[in-house]
């Protein structure tokens, strides 16, 4: 028995099969990346709607940034996170979805009061009822964070409870200001008569793509597939696995005890 | 013996550890970084660094609870109000008003720099082909106009003796007919839905819409924000 367990053998055969597995894993999760984020978006031209959309009660994702969000670091970073996350992302396929640049015409006509600062992420019911807003120091510090959040404010929402879970803390609104005033679709004076004045748009031609009705009512975004990391969340509550300065500590750990396990004196 | 060939000299079985450890760790953070990049980096767009005080905020909005019930579905502000141009240009300038109100904003500037003049139903659904928009249309079919209020889209109508409008919808009453007219672009008209409907047959029953996200209607407070916020 004891030559059955030998361990330079039986080490040997657990290395290759580590390797294996570990060239699997990469395999796997780098085609699973790779065919989640290459969906192109095919355009059609002149697409007749012979079939009118049913969406009265879509929601509406609206996300405010500078002109130049190109280059802010701010703004291209909440704009990632939409496209990035998955609740985010699916929260974008189910509702309306609205870009805003502090330039224009619907952003100075309508919006300057109530979003005064960029960038700023809102979501609003059919009816236009706020289920979540935040603002530049409070949009979440992560793609997963800002996902956890909409999810949470979706099912207060849902549900009808007070926001006393975390995700509407009363304590992260202290430092806001509130403006005072009704909201006015008016004019505002901005620009007067005729067109108003806009920064030409640097956006390229113009290509629609194809019809996907959002969600006619309370959007859908629970089902979160879970990350590897995830795990390890009931081991270490107090550490946020979906911030990446956590997650990389977890790695760090694994590899390290890996590395302890294999070095160690035999 | 054979089996014994296979057992590799200690120093052998350290490389092979070491190279297998690293990768095991390439392996790892193959993972954790592509992670990184599925949840913050795409297409050179860097991770979200850390900031300070996350979590969401409301105190910069109105508190506006019953206003969007009394605002017109298509609530087009004013800046945005086509003025009608070249001394007939009616066709143009409603659908450049329905363009901004679906977020259009690059087209509608494009459709007003290029578009001029008279136009008709067949004239301005070749321009929407041609410009890849995609859109619908009705003949006569009342029931168009209502879904056009419902979904609070609006639409181009042909409506008053040789002229278009916009129709901006029903009120939430469901009574009367909301019109924004580009020769009076500083007020909405207000006409009693079924004389609204007949005079629309009249006129030819023509209705036409990009069918695009309109905008979002103006965000309000319910009242337990309200209380919240209060308290502050």
């Amino acid at each position: 028995m004891g030559s059955r367990f030998a361990i330079p053998i039986e080490n040997g055969q657990r290395l290759r099969l580590l390797v294996v597995l570990a060239f699997v894993l990469s395999l796997w999760t780098f085609l699973r990346y790779e065919t989640e984020t290459s969906h192109q978006i095919v355009a059609s031209v002149g697409e007749r709607v012979v079939h009118l959309p049913e969406d009265a009660k879509a929601w509406h994702l609206s996300v405010f940034t500078g002109d130049d969000y190109k280059t802010t670091l701010d703004d291209r970073e909440l704009l990632a996170a939409i496209e990035t996350d998955e609740i985010c992302r699916s929260l974008k396929a189910q509702t309306h979805y609205h870009h805003y640049t502090r330039g224009s015409l619907m952003y100075r006509s309508k919006w300057t009061a109530a979003i005064p600062e960029t960038p700023t992420i809102l979501l609003q019911d059919g009816t236009g009822k706020v289920v979540y807003k935040a603002s530049r120091q409070a949009v979440p510090t992560s793609p997963r964070a800002l996902g956890d959040q909409l999810a949470a404010a979706i099912d207060a929402y849902r549900t009808g409870r007070p926001f006393a879970d975390g995700a509407f803390n009363s304590d992260k609104l202290i430092g806001d200001k509130i403006i005072g005033g009704k909201i006015s679709t008016e004019l505002k004076g901005q620009c007067g008569p005729g067109p108003c004045p806009r920064p030409q748009p640097n956006l390229g031609p113009f290509q629609p793509g194809p019809y996907q009705p959002p969600t006619n009512g309370i959007p859908n975004v629970t089902g979160r597939q879970p990350r590897l990391i995830d795990g390890f969340r009931g081991l270490w509550p107090s550490l946020d696995l979906g911030d990446s300065r956590s997650s990389t500590l977890v790695v760090a750990l694994v590899i390290g005890g890996l590395v302890l396990f294999f070095t160690r004196t035999r | 013996m054979q089996r014994f060939e296979l057992k590799p000299r200690p120093n052998q079985a350290n490389r092979t550890t070491l190279l297998i450890l690293a990768l095991v760790a390439v392996a790892l953070l193959s993972l954790h970084y592509q992670q990184a990049n599925r949840d913050g980096c795409d297409g050179g767009v860097c991770p979200a660094p850390i900031r300070s005080q996350p979590g969401p905020d409301v105190r910069t909005l109105e508190r506006r609870l019953q206003d969007n019930a009394d605002s017109p579905p298509m609530d087009l502000p004013r800046s945005l109000r086509e003025q009608n141009w070249g001394g007939g240009s009616c066709v143009h300038a409603s659908t450049v008003m329905c363009l901004r109100w679906q977020g259009l904003e690059d087209v509608a500037a494009m459709w007003r720099r290029t578009y001029s003049g008279g136009e008709s139903l067949s004239g301005l659904l070749a321009k929407l082909e041609r410009n890849g928009l995609r859109y619908a249309y009705t003949g006569r079919d009342p029931a168009f106009l209502e879904w056009a209020s419902r979904t609070r889209r609006g639409a181009v109508i042909f409506y008053f003796p040789n002229h278009s409008i916009c129709f901006a919808g029903y009120s939430a009453d469901g009574r009367t007919a909301i019109l924004l007219d580009n020769n009076r672009i500083g007020q909405f008209l207000s006409v009693p839905k079924d004389e609204f409907v007949r005079s629309w047959q009249g006129y030819g029953g023509v209705a036409v819409t990009p069918v695009y996200s309109p905008e979002p209607p103006a965000p309000y407070l319910d009242q337990l924000w309200e209380s919240l916020i209060s308290r502050l």
